[in-house]
């Protein structure tokens, strides 16, 4: 192959790469696509508290009332 | 020419407007990430329903430890900070504000409270008039938090937390939850107090229950 019939392939394949970026980005502008999320929905439909004391026996020394 | 001139003439065309469509779209996409030509766009977002109900600020109500005065057949506590007919010795600490329920789902629910105990198996003792008793009271801690309160619930009286507490008497602990609340509003806050009745006769030691909210989907909501 003659020095010229190489340096022509050369250039066709730098065009060839060139034109294959040249798609990927343009490909890359098109809308964004944005990663769909869930919303689980959580639920949590109950809950519990506590209630106490601690009686003892009755003391006579006057209280409140 | 030679056939191989030409052919080199239109390859170098070629690379040429590659590198130029190459830096057109290079200079282009810089231009749509940098400077947005229109100020509209559309965003699509769907939000389901979470229904979520927490004791989130006070979970626990403790007296602590106490007595009934013998002068009198019985003690009566709540959370509103009364404390009367117990003895001065052996007082009990006083509570100045009941359990704060919230809903922190998103949308509005119905609210239902059950205990586990009725006052005869939490408090015990008996007395002819005044108890034992286990009941407490609803309000709204936030504005508009309940916007229908269901029976047997009242805003500014107390009603015993399970079907009867009547003195004395035995009481068979509810087998449906008690509608507290009709249309209890997301991010709304319930306050709920409880008031006790303690028996001079009961035996002494440490008392506990528990309440239990629960919420349900609010169809009208």
């Amino acid at each position: 192959m003659v020095d010229k019939e190489k340096a022509v392939v050369i250039l066709l394949l730098i065009t060839i790469i060139l034109s294959l970026v040249s798609v990927v980005m343009t490909i890359g502008i098109g809308d964004k696509e944005v990663n769909t999320g869930n919303n689980s929905g959580v639920s949590d439909p109950d809950d519990s508290a506590s209630v106490g004391l601690t009686v003892e026996p009755p003391n006579g020394t006057g209280g409140t009332g | 020419m030679q056939f191989s001139n030409v052919l080199m003439v239109i390859a170098v065309v070629a690379v040429a407007l590659a590198v130029f469509n190459l830096g057109a779209t290079v200079v282009t996409q810089q231009k749509a990430t940098a400077f947005a030509t229109s100020d509209i766009g559309n965003t699509s977002v769907a939000v389901l329903s979470s229904i979520s109900i927490n004791f989130t600020q006070k979970d626990t109500l403790y007296w602590g430890t106490g007595a009934v005065d013998t002068a009198f057949e019985s003690a009566t506590l709540n959370s509103e900070g009364v404390i009367s007919q117990a003895s001065a010795t052996a007082n009990w600490t006083q509570q100045t504000s009941g359990l704060n329920l919230t809903n922190d789902g998103n949308v509005a629910v119905n609210l239902n409270l059950t205990a586990d105990k009725d006052a005869a198996g939490f408090i015990g003792g008996t007395n002819a008039l005044n108890g034992p008793r286990f009941q407490w009271k609803l309000n709204s801690a936030t504005a508009g938090a309940c916007t229908s309160v269901g029976s047997p619930l009242a805003s500014t009286v107390y009603t015993n937390a399970t079907c009867n507490d009547a003195a004395g008497s035995g009481c068979t602990l509810d087998a449906v939850p008690l509608r507290a609340c009709g249309n209890f509003v997301s991010n709304g806050k319930i306050e709920i107090d409880v008031q006790i009745e303690v028996p001079k006769n009961t035996l002494p030691g440490a008392k506990q229950s528990l309440i239990t909210a629960s919420a349900d989907p609010n169809v009208i909501a």
